[in-house]
């Protein structure tokens, strides 16, 4: 058994012994180690999975924005017809698509709402359709087969959500009172587009008298250099429409995503991390006060030959056990727990698959081990001071 | 064979801002095999003189000396490398560790200075069959009698064969059945060629020794061997009080 396995078997006796102690200073540090893996797998999924979506809805596409809000209609500067064929010029673009978004009055039956109706323009329907893989998309009907073609697509909560029936292909949807069949309806992206119309450019054109482009997204050609593309837009568009527009490439646009749900994150560990901190110190405390109820006993034991290290390791074994105890179940919880959300998660984000980051678990759990074990033995050190004689007569 | 020596011993305290001597100038020399008495009054400085030989406190001035060697000096850890040895502890109140079984308390001495398992395994049966307590081996001390308990505490204190065996008030706990059961065990043991430091306020039963040391107010007023009759003799006074 040795002195080591001595030291374990005397802790967890000590453990066992005391079974209300034990099971609070479990708890105190498990919620908070539950917390703060929860945040970090948590966010390491959404990353992923948000970083997938983008994949999968375009790796090739840059967008060009007029100001530094990316979502179309949120800028006071517009693009014209004469720059989206510019940029249909640029080296390395294979399809320029206009997108002017814009809030109308949507009836089905005797129900109207008003929702965002998106035009795009269709140069050509099947380079679009394959660009945005709108066809796989779509759960009924099908894409724009003109760019002038007075139909409209509908997302899936406009579709579903919006009226107080779901409208299907097939059937007449107005647009501002005029009146569109519907071809098509989206599946859940799980994104704002969600609850989009979308309508031909061409269309909006003639029916609505729209003449400006919120929004231009660049299909760009497998390879192509988008740091050299981005500036060869920028200077294109600051010489036709006279200000410097935001070039999102899909480098950018995961970085941005990355950064807020970074951000998002920070915040949330910081918070699980003071609760850990809270509990640590309260562990500290705890062992502060068994380390005064057992003064006699460390003292007899130090009377018995027993080094300081020993006695300091004793407490670092007993704090360890608690913790590791904590760090597993707060593991098994937090997977379990997140497991069962993950349906609910799905909801928001249809790409969304549970990630384990187990290296960090490790990692931390490494760390809080130490931390945990280290912050329990300084009162027994700082006891180990007095004399053994002054121990033994407590 | 000299095992142990206090030469020339002074033990002082701070007591607030008053400094109180609990020893002056004391020199006492324990051979190989004896069983010497401390006897003396509360504050008479018995257990510091047995702290202090029991390496459980450092003196003022002056040396203790274990086969020779000054260990008064001696760094923490060698002390404590020293106790762990060399010195068997038999304290009033037992100080067995409540969480663990008897057999583990006694097999405690052995474990800190990591001794191989298998020795362990005998050598605490031995101790065990010693003070006659095989049989309640695996009982925590809880489920103990005190009597009992003070049985466990001397097999402790046996176990790992020390120099020395310290017992402070070793019946101070117990009632007069119990006691002198106890003080029988520590006669055999003696009898088995052990040598015992014991410290008692007890007339009669600092009697039941080779060698009784009276203390007063930090002082050795009187040292005297004593016969075999004094010691049949106090037994027989301790065994009327049953």
């Amino acid at each position: 058994m040795g002195v080591l396995g001595m030291l374990v078997r005397m802790a967890w006796r000590r453990l066992r012994a005391d079974v209300t102690r034990t099971a609070f200073t479990l708890l105190g540090i498990g919620l908070s180690i539950f917390l703060l893996s929860s945040i970090l797998i948590i966010s390491t999924s959404f990353t992923a999975s948000l970083r997938e979506l983008l994949e999968e809805f375009g790796g090739n596409h840059v967008y060009v924005t007029p100001g530094l809000n990316p979502m179309p209609g949120g800028n006071a500067h517009v693009f014209h017809d004469e720059t989206l064929r510019a940029l249909r010029g640029v080296n390395g673009v294979r399809e320029a698509i206009g997108i002017r978004l814009a809030a109308y009055q949507v009836g089905v039956g005797g129900e109207t709402r008003i929702l965002p109706v998106m035009f795009i323009t269709l140069g050509n329907p099947s380079v679009v359709a394959d660009a945005y893989k709108f066809t796989s998309m779509l759960r009924e009907g099908r894409f724009f087969q003109s760019a002038d073609e007075p139909g409209v697509i509908l997302g899936a909560d406009a579709a579903d959500k919006v009226f107080s029936r779901p409208v299907h292909v097939r059937e007449i949807l107005r647009v501002d009172g005029k009146a569109y069949r519907v071809i098509g309806v989206y599946g859940k992206l799980g994104t704002p587009d969600d609850r989009n119309v979308y309508l031909p450019y061409a269309v909006g054109q003639k029916d609505f008298g729209i003449r400006a482009y919120d929004m231009i997204d660049l299909i760009v050609q497998e390879g192509v250099d988008t740091a050299s593309l981005e500036e060869r837009v920028e200077r294109l568009v600051k010489r036709l429409e006279g200000f410097t527009p935001l070039v999102l490439t899909p480098e950018a646009v995961q970085e941005e995503v990355s950064d807020t749900l970074g951000l998002a994150t920070a915040f949330l560990s910081m918070l699980a991390l003071v609760s850990l901190i809270i509990s640590l110190i309260s562990l500290a405390n705890t062992y502060l006060a068994i380390v005064e109820q057992r003064r006699r006993e460390i003292g007899t034991l130090r009377a018995l030959g027993m080094q300081r290290w020993q006695l300091a390791l004793l407490i670092m074994i007993e704090a360890g056990m608690v913790t590791l105890l904590a760090l597993l179940a707060a593991y098994v919880l937090s997977i379990l727990v997140l497991t069962l959300l993950t349906p609910v998660f799905r909801q928001a984000l249809p790409t969304y698959q549970l990630i384990i980051p187990s290296h960090q678990l490790v990692g931390i759990g490494v760390i809080v081990l130490l931390a945990a074990m280290l912050l329990a033995a300084l009162p027994s050190m700082i006891l180990q001071r007095e004399e053994i004689i002054s121990l033994l007569r407590s | 064979m000299l095992i142990v020596e206090a030469d020339h011993v002074w033990k002082e305290y701070s007591l607030g801002e008053e400094r109180v001597i609990a020893l002056r100038d004391v020199t006492l020399r324990v051979e190989e095999g004896e069983f010497v008495t401390i006897v003396g009054r509360s504050g008479s400085g018995k257990s510091t003189l047995l702290h202090l030989i029991g390496l459980l406190d450092t003196p003022t001035r002056g040396q203790i000396r274990i086969r020779g060697r000054d260990v008064s000096r001696l760094p923490d850890s060698l002390l404590s490398a020293y106790r762990g040895r060399m010195i068997g502890f038999v304290f009033q109140t037992f100080n067995l560790l409540p969480t663990l079984t008897a057999w583990e308390n006694v097999a405690l001495p052995l474990r800190i200075v990591n001794v191989p398992e298998r020795d362990v395994h005998f050598r605490v049966r031995d101790a065990l069959e010693r003070v006659n307590m095989l049989h309640r081996a695996w009982h925590t001390p809880h489920r103990l009698s005190g009597g009992e308990r003070q049985r466990i505490a001397i097999a402790r204190a046996i176990v790992h064969d020390p120099l020395l065996i310290v017992a402070d008030e070793p019946t101070g706990n117990l009632d007069s059945e119990n006691g002198l059961a106890i003080v029988r065990l520590f006669l055999t043991l003696h009898e088995e060629g052990r040598t015992i430091l014991l410290v008692t306020h007890d007339p009669d039963l600092s009697r039941v020794g080779t060698r009784r040391v009276v203390l007063k107010d930090g002082r050795i007023i009187r040292e005297e061997k004593l016969s075999e009759r004094d010691r049949r003799e106090a037994l027989r006074v301790l065994a009327g009080r049953e």
